[in-house]
């Protein structure tokens, strides 16, 4: 038997290529897991729920089956958390609200289904900014969750328990939401990998929804590999779902996909994806682009004038949809929500209808721009975000010059560009700032080209070992 | 998005400058009583820095989607049709 810390630090292939092999039993990977929990949890509030009972039960069946020789599927025994507006039955689904606090699941969504029909072994639930309206995970009901580098700092969002619990070994990957960055955020600044899909490649059936025309689901793991592995197991088509795309074959693709940048043609906006950085940012990007030409890419400049109104169609969609959905909620218990929370459904509750049809036609304009420029280019690559980790609590970040500005604006500045398009996007680890402070760079790819993605994202990380780091998070004192 | 922008973005400037005179605590009340909106006494002075970061914003997108290459844009929206839809074939 290996030592349970040893364990943790396998990435989520070789956890499952283990069990496969009958070399590590799903008991273990759980109880490990189930001990780092208790171990650092306490300081970092990334669960609101853990399956503490159900997962050693399911750990002991998923072993027993695999001794059988019954293999249930590609994450046979592998345990993962799932974020807290993702319906899984039998257990709350809270959102990481007051409102839905005790609001418990009669069906798992479909992507929880089909992680457990791959052999998942689910330990819990993670907690996120209240209805995922939110960039910090600063949650009053469940706690702020703290970043696993430095837990004086916030860990983003909306998926921050995601993010968190992924860095600090507490599952092997999770699922979490995004809408207008929040997968990629919190993974940019937890140091790991996630990926926003294709809008419609995954189905958003059984998940609490914030802004419908941008909602999506996806996962967050140690590297663009273990990333591939759940998005295989969760994407496709859905009939509960009438926004998803017809089955396309990833898993064919993802398997004849080369982890090489030979050739690649990468798009830069100068002027916007290198402007209006942090100084360790953008020093971090310009050297993962340097990397990358090394490798054989070229760079490509590309110009999208109208990239500039990206924030505020961004917000006004944002703002628009979920306080249509929040009404019923927001007229009868107003003061169940978080302030902040509260504030933004009022707010977006009073916005012309005129304003959010010129955004959703923005979108159109912006969607159009950058599929022309995928003639030339075969990604974009940028910044995640334009600042790494803030103070817990912050509502304002200084990003040059000790400016301090709106948190929610700032950070949504380059993923609010494939939330409003559509386009899937990759963040993964380039670099740590003078603190050790991670640093993400987005992947942009065309529409349904996730296999894509996992190939140039793949490349990079065996060429570079950013996303091999991890938290020196000290277990608590018993 | 070309003639005529740098003339839309400054009558937005000025819209924004109006709004920003005309959006008082008054002004909050009323909209949220034409949106229907129950607003507890006090909410406005949480809401009105929100609003005037969103409208403004809002304003400036408004102007340069008037211009006239935006003229044949569709919103993005969400409806597809299904093969399982009722009648389908």
């Amino acid at each position: 038997m290996q030592q349970a810390t040893d364990l943790l630090e396998l990435s989520l292939c070789e956890a499952a290529a283990l069990v496969k092999s009958r070399a590590v039993s799903p008991v273990e990977l759980v109880e490990a897991v189930l001990a780092r929990i208790h171990a650092v949890d306490g300081r970092l509030h990334a669960y609101i729920t853990v399956f503490e009972a159900q997962a050693r039960q399911v750990a002991r069946a998923a072993e027993l089956m695999i001794a059988a020789g019954h293999d249930l599927g590609p994450l046979h025994g592998v345990p993962l958390a799932i974020k807290d507006n993702i319906a899984v039955k039998g257990f709350r689904t809270t959102a990481g609200s007051k409102i839905l606090g005790d609001a418990v699941s009669t069906e798992d969504a479909t992507v929880a289904a089909r992680l457990r029909q791959a052999g998942a072994i689910f330990v819990g639930k993670l907690n996120m900014h209240e209805f995922a309206w939110g960039g910090t995970s600063a949650n009053p009901h469940f706690g702020t969750v703290a970043n696993p580098w430095n837990t004086a700092r916030f860990s983003a969002g909306s998926s921050g328990g995601s993010g968190a619990a992924v860095a600090a070994r507490m599952c092997f990957g999770a699922l979490g939401t995004d809408t207008g960055g929040s997968i990629r955020l919190p993974a940019a600044v937890n140091g790991v990998t996630g990926i926003r899909p294709t809008y419609g490649r995954v189905s958003n059936h059984g998940i609490v929804p914030l802004a419908w025309s941008m909602d999506t689901a996806g996962p967050l793991a140690r590297s663009a590999a273990d990333c591939a592995l759940l998005f295989d197991a969760i994407a496709g088509p859905d009939r509960l779902d009438p926004t998803t795309c017809e089955d396309d074959g990833f898993r064919q693709r993802w398997r004849d996909q080369q982890a090489d940048v030979g050739g690649l043609r990468i798009g830069v906006i100068p002027g916007y994806f290198d402007r209006h950085l942090q100084p360790a940012v953008q020093g971090a990007v310009a050297a993962a682009l340097r990397t990358l030409v090394q490798m054989g890419a070229r760079l490509f400049e590309i110009d999208v004038p109208i990239i500039k109104h990206n924030i505020a169609a961004q917000l006004t969609v944002e703002a628009a949809e979920p306080s249509t959905y929040h009404q019923r909620w927001l007229h009868r218990r107003p003061d169940d929500y978080g302030d902040d929370v509260r504030a933004l459904l009022e707010a977006g509750a009073l916005l012309p209808a005129t304003h959010y049809l010129q955004a959703q036609r923005y979108r159109s304009a912006l969607r159009r721009d950058f599929l022309a420029a995928f003639d030339r280019v075969d990604v974009f690559v940028c910044p995640t975000l334009p600042f790494t980790a803030t103070p817990l609590g912050a509502t304002t970040v200084a990003i040059e010059d000790g400016v301090e500005e709106d948190m929610l604006a700032a950070i949504m500045r380059f993923t609010g560009i494939p939330s409003l398009t559509g386009l899937p996007a990759i963040s993964v680890p380039c670099g740590f700032d003078g603190d050790g402070l991670p640093i993400g760079m987005q992947i942009i790819g065309r529409p349904m080209s996730e296999s894509f993605l996992f190939g140039v994202a793949a490349a990079y990380q065996q060429s570079t070992g950013f996303h091999l780091r991890a938290p020196l998070l000290q277990a608590q004192a018993a | 998005m070309a003639d005529g922008i740098e003339e839309q973005a400054g009558g937005a400037a000025a819209q924004a400058a109006n709004l920003d005179r005309a959006l008082t605590a008054e002004a909050v009340r009323t909209l949220a009583a034409a949106a229907g909106l129950p607003l507890a006494p006090g909410r406005e002075a949480a809401l009105l820095p929100i609003l005037r970061a969103w409208l403004s914003g809002g304003l400036l997108l408004n102007a340069s989607m008037q211009d006239e290459a935006c003229r044949d844009l569709l919103p993005v929206t969400l409806f597809r049709h299904c093969r399982t839809d009722p009648g389908s074939p």
